[in-house]
């Protein structure tokens, strides 16, 4: 089996490394392109064995499963350009936040008839085999294309089917979690800085203790709240410090931020849906590339603004 | 080699099943005691095959590294009933916040010369074997002995040596450090919730992100802002987000968080210092418990108002 980039920035690096490490899939049966050579990521995947391509089309020839991992405005381009190549063996896995299953199937239905398309939301930590994946199943995909995309993520943490409506949920919590994480980590090290600890010790122990609360929870079957109790000694260091964080509303900082990313994630969604996305979002440079490679024709790629991008008379000016 | 535990409670029930599961040592060579028979924490410590008994002493006889893990102001009355019963090949590793080394050793000097104390800080998460440990030394432990403690702490997370006066901080930070992110966990469980996830699906979700994240920054050379830096792309989801946690002072209340766990855990290290335990401080139910125990006299616990507990002189009672 090959797998297959279309695109080489920080969720396929995070995604071939966690894969290699994991012993899933070889290097080598990697392919990724990108139109962009400069990419310190297009680097990483090169010094990884990975097949590094500047030609969407060959990536696909090379791959049965072909993840589309560049950012949510560039999909309609490229599925555009690389529609006319799929074949009944691609499994096209979408990770684009906010681009929902149908789009895509409306856009590949032009060149097939039965597009197996199936749609993840990830998170970095794949990289370190932690990673949180949900993933939802398209019209013509099957069972087994979706146990095939389970035992591939699940080699880089966990993973689970959801309907598709509760994907940009996922993408607020887990899917920026990571974000929300790192910045607090950064704060709880200012603190022990503050406090008189050197700042490495300080940023070790903060995400240690993160890391294993974060352990503790995933492997036991008692609420958050239980384990807080059992943490929090009468007349203790910790309640103090827990009544200060809710004083502050800590807790409703955390909702908030779920609730904005995920309502971020609906409003490029339908951005996207409106089918305006005016071709300024996508660089004259990165398009003249694309339009440089074999079989790819200026009709392939809509270049024109206000061109309705997921009708299917977009071929027709 | 046989460690035993002053107290049965949360922190010593974490340590043994992290010991355990790490094969570091045999449940059967572990004691723990504990007046209190009635925890749910002494069952399962029971159940994993650790010999419990109510006496502290028998608790010390059994043992050659004894961690005392009760609370801070339990410590004094410990050290004394045990006091007469620590030999030359005992290791004490205190884990009590805000205890000092020192008046460890100054009630130990009233029964040898040259007593063996140590100073952790640990963290539940040793059940996991994810913990987040420091220690230091005392003026008579050796540097195997602090070897010793660290292979043992190694063996449940992450273990370091640190001067005695940064353990309050630590405190703060990674002692305390567990309890911010549960609430953390059940709040962007919520988060996810509102949005129309699962309980059980927002909690794995959110426990997977946090978890992978500190993996991630663990295993990485780059600064945490680094690391967000990259999981924020342009005009996307994440960093709408990040700034809503700005805009709410969110790294300010974690820094708040610290400070104070640090700032009452030197309180609490004030207060024992002071040398004013009230008796109150322990139930006269336990009292009584301990001082049925063979070879224990009222003598050798303190039990009027106001003395001064680690007092060389506290065997003499005031009247």
């Amino acid at each position: 089996m090959s797998v297959g980039f279309i695109g080489a920035g920080q969720l396929v690096h995070a995604l071939v490394k966690g894969f290699s490490a994991a012993g899933v899939i070889a290097t080598h049966r990697i392919t990724a392109s990108s139109p962009e050579t400069g990419l310190s990521t297009a680097t990483r995947l090169r010094k990884m064995g990975v097949n590094l391509t500047t030609s969407n089309k060959e990536t696909v020839k090379s791959s049965d499963v072909l993840f589309l991992a560049v950012k949510p405005h560039i999909i309609p381009f490229v599925l555009d350009e690389i529609g006319p190549d799929i074949e009944e063996r691609h499994l096209i896995v979408s990770c684009a936040a906010g681009v929902t299953i149908s789009s895509i199937e409306k856009k590949l239905l032009q060149h097939q008839s039965a597009p197996k398309v199936m749609r993840c939301m990830t998170n970095t930590p794949v990289m370190v085999r932690e990673g949180a994946t949900v993933y939802a199943t398209g019209m013509h995909a099957d069972l087994e294309d979706g146990k095939l995309l389970e035992q591939l993520m699940s080699s880089v943490g966990y993973c689970t089917e959801v309907e598709e409506d509760l994907i940009d949920a996922v993408t607020g919590l887990s899917g920026s979690g990571p974000a929300y994480a790192f910045t607090a980590v950064d704060a709880l090290a200012d603190g022990g800085v503050k406090m008189g600890l050197p700042r490495r010790l300080a940023v070790r122990l903060g995400a240690q203790a993160l890391l294993g609360a974060a352990r503790m929870l995933l492997d036991s079957e008692e609420h958050p709240g239980q384990l807080k109790d059992n943490v929090a000694s009468p007349g203790g260091a910790t309640i103090h410090a827990l009544h200060v964080m809710e004083s502050g509303g800590f807790r409703s900082l955390l909702i908030n931020a779920v609730e904005a990313s995920c309502i971020r994630t609906r409003e490029l969604q339908h951005l996207a849906d409106q089918e305006k996305i005016s071709a300024a979002a996508i660089k004259k440079t990165t398009l003249k590339k694309v339009l440089q490679q074999p079989g790819v024709s200026g009709t392939g790629v809509t270049v024109r603004t206000g061109i309705s991008l997921n009708s299917p008379s977009s071929k027709h000016k």
